[in-house]
């Protein structure tokens, strides 16, 4: 009986899982396909397989410049969101352990308040101050929102530092900058890549302030966006394969370093 | 490599309502081996840090071969340390980790071979420079973080509970090769350890610690046979406390066993004395001067050549005994009542708190 009931909420237990891991990965298993058709509309299941829309889209100006835009804007994001983010983890590291809690909620609000919020916000300050239209005024927006997971995952690697590694450089010689970089930053370097690579992401696939404050260029969010609107070209569906395909490959790469360097350090 | 003093003045730290460390004053003389032995959360680590410049005092002065240190950061300290998470850097082998304060000294790179070669030597790792630290054993990188320390020739070396994570038998070992290394560099060390058999085995002088306080600060068989309090009489080796009360004219009466004593000397004074378990003897020769009295064995404790016993005395308190196994010798069973006795000159008076308990140290 008991055996039984056991037996039966594991299975009831394993197909919840699945179901949801399905329901999450659906659209990956229609995209994939449909971008493969050569014909003028998207439908499931595709017919006349072909690279057709892989080739408009390489050879389309327009998505070349959006995809080139929202590179540049990812590029310069996750720097300043990886610098800042790290820089932040190293001084509520370092600072007092009473206020450490408090600051760490507040570095990491952004997580919580909804992007068009922090799009109006940001839209408001760019017409108050003249910099609206502008992708580096964006990149501040997307780095602002991308910091809080360098702050979760940077913290997360420096907590589990000994933090007797700095001091043994420290008494062995090095100054405090020097003692920083020899013993404690190539043990969160893997953190930093992988926090990195995840800000990249979160600046890439940003839609909501890129729309707010570009109005004379497109990132490929935007891109999509608009051509989702206007004429649901099968090229959106080459797109987004090829976002999920760079995504999981980067993602999977970042994780795969950030657990090396765990391995690393546990003895 | 000759060691240099160390002085600690009058030094505090204060956490808040804690203090760590209070009014704490010692003298560590050059090329000494000093142990700081104490209870975890007595103040040991702070004294280290204090000394290694990770921690400010709140008050007093920290003197390194007779200058004041206590303005210097750590790396102006020259002052080798061993952790005990040893501490290595994990993206270095072996070699760049013993060569690491060599090449912040701005040695050159044919001196810094021949030194790190020669540490390496010392702690019998020459073959394994070439090694990531996550490669070796626990004992392995216990040896490198040793020859880290000191392979720039700091005249003090700091170490806080170096072998506290290996186990036993390795713990062994390396205390043997750190007392070998002492005798080979002559640099001041300052251990820390919360062991007291490691302490007593590796001291010139062990300053036991209590609640941020040095208790005593001796030789290991001072410490061992004359501690000056119940504290550290307890805590180093087992032992019996048993409480004095004046008795018949010119006596004192030891409450547990319920019998009288002459009043002599410091036993005049004093409220407690210690008798070690190993200076308890069957009293049926009915040596000169013993002080003999009726237990009954409660428990026994094999250990081959040597036997612990606890015995309950008539009052209701308990005594702990121990007896090497000489000729002829029998073992007590459980349940057995034998007369036992010591002599009033190894019943030491100490200071301290009292307690209802008589057997201590277990
Ligand atoms: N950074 C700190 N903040 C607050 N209290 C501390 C700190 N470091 C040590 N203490 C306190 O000081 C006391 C002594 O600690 P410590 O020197 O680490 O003892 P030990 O090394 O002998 O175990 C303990 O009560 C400990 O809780
Ligand atoms: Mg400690």
């Amino acid at each position: 009986m008991d055996m039984q009931r056991t037996g039966f909420s594991r299975f009831a237990l394993s197909a919840y899982f699945w179901g949801v891991i399905a329901f999450l990965a659906f659209p990956i298993f229609v995209i994939i396909p449909i971008s493969f058709s050569n014909s003028q509309f998207l439908r499931f299941p595709p017919q006349d397989l072909g690279i057709r829309w892989y080739e408009t889209y390489f050879n389309d100006a327009v998505w070349v410049s959006a995809t080139i835009l929202s590179f540049k804007v990812a590029l310069l994001a996750s720097l300043v969101a990886t610098i800042v983010g790290t820089m932040a983890v190293i001084s509520l590291d370092r600072g007092a352990a009473r206020t450490r809690q408090m600051l760490t909620y507040l570095i990491t609000a952004p997580i919580i308040i909804p992007h068009i919020f922090i799009a109006l916000g940001v839209f408001i300050l760019a017409i108050r101050f003249g910099f609206a239209d502008s992708e580096i005024a964006l990149a501040g927006a997307h780095a602002t929102i991308a910091m809080p997971f360098v702050v979760l995952i940077v913290g997360a690697a420096m907590r589990q530092m000994d933090p007797t590694i700095e001091r043994a450089a420290r008494v062995l010689g090095a100054g405090p900058v020097r003692a920083f970089f020899s013993a404690t930053f190539p043990s969160l370097l893997p953190a930093i890549v992988a926090a990195g690579v995840f800000a990249f992401f979160v600046s890439f696939d940003e839609l909501i302030i890129a729309q707010f404050m570009l109005s004379g260029k497109e990132t490929l969010p935007m891109r999509i966006w608009a051509d989702l609107k206007l004429e649901v070209s099968p090229t959106v569906a080459a797109v987004s394969s090829l976002l999920i395909v760079v995504t999981t490959i980067a993602m999977v790469g970042a994780e795969l370093l950030r657990r090396r360097a765990a391995g690393v350090r546990g003895d | 490599m000759s060691g240099a003093a160390v002085s600690f003045r009058g030094v505090s730290k204060r956490y808040g309502p804690v203090d760590a460390l209070a009014d704490f004053d010692l003298e560590v003389k050059p090329g000494e081996f000093m142990t700081f032995l104490g209870p975890s959360g007595s103040g040991k680590t702070t004294a280290l840090n204090v000394l290694a410049g990770f921690t400010h005092a709140t008050a007093g002065e920290v003197m390194i071969d007779g200058r004041s240190v206590g303005g210097l950061p750590p790396e102006q300290r020259n002052v080798g340390m061993v952790f005990q998470s040893y501490s290595l850097f994990p993206h270095m082998n072996v070699f760049e980790n013993v060569a690491f304060p060599l090449r912040l000294r701005g040695v050159a790179k044919a001196e810094v071979a021949r030194r790190v070669g020669e540490s390496l030597d010392m702690v019998r790792l020459a073959d394994l420079g070439g090694r990531m630290p996550k490669e070796l054993s626990g004992g392995q990188r216990q040896r490198v973080a040793f020859a880290r320390a000191v392979v720039f020739e700091p005249p003090v070396l700091l170490m806080d509970e170096p072998l506290g994570a290996l186990d036993l038998k390795l713990r062994q070992a390396m205390q043997l090769e750190i007392k070998r290394y002492h005798a080979q560099l002559g640099c001041t060390i300052v251990f820390v350890t919360h062991d007291q058999g490691e302490a007593l085995a590796l001291s010139d002088r062990i300053a036991v610690m209590g609640e941020g306080r040095i208790a005593q600060v001796d030789t290991p068989d001072r410490i061992y046979d004359y501690p000056k309090s119940r504290y550290v009489a307890e805590f180093i080796g087992k032992t019996n406390i048993l409480t004095l009360e004046p008795g018949n004219a010119g006596a004192v009466r030891i409450v547990e066993l319920g019998c009288d004593v002459p009043a002599q000397g410091a036993l005049a004074e004093a409220r407690m004395i210690s008798v070690r378990p190993e200076k308890i003897e069957r009293a049926a020769g009915r040596r000169e001067g013993l002080i003999d009295f009726t237990a009954r064995i409660d428990e026994v404790l094999f250990l081959g050549d040597l036997v612990h016993y606890s015995a309950v005395l008539p009052g209701g308190g308990a005594l702990l005994f121990q007896e090497h196994r000489g000729p002829g010798a029998t073992v007590l069973a459980r349940g057995d009542t034998i007369e036992l006795g010591f002599l009033l000159s190894d019943a030491l008076p100490v200071s301290g708190r009292e307690a209802a308990a008589t057997a201590v140290g277990a």
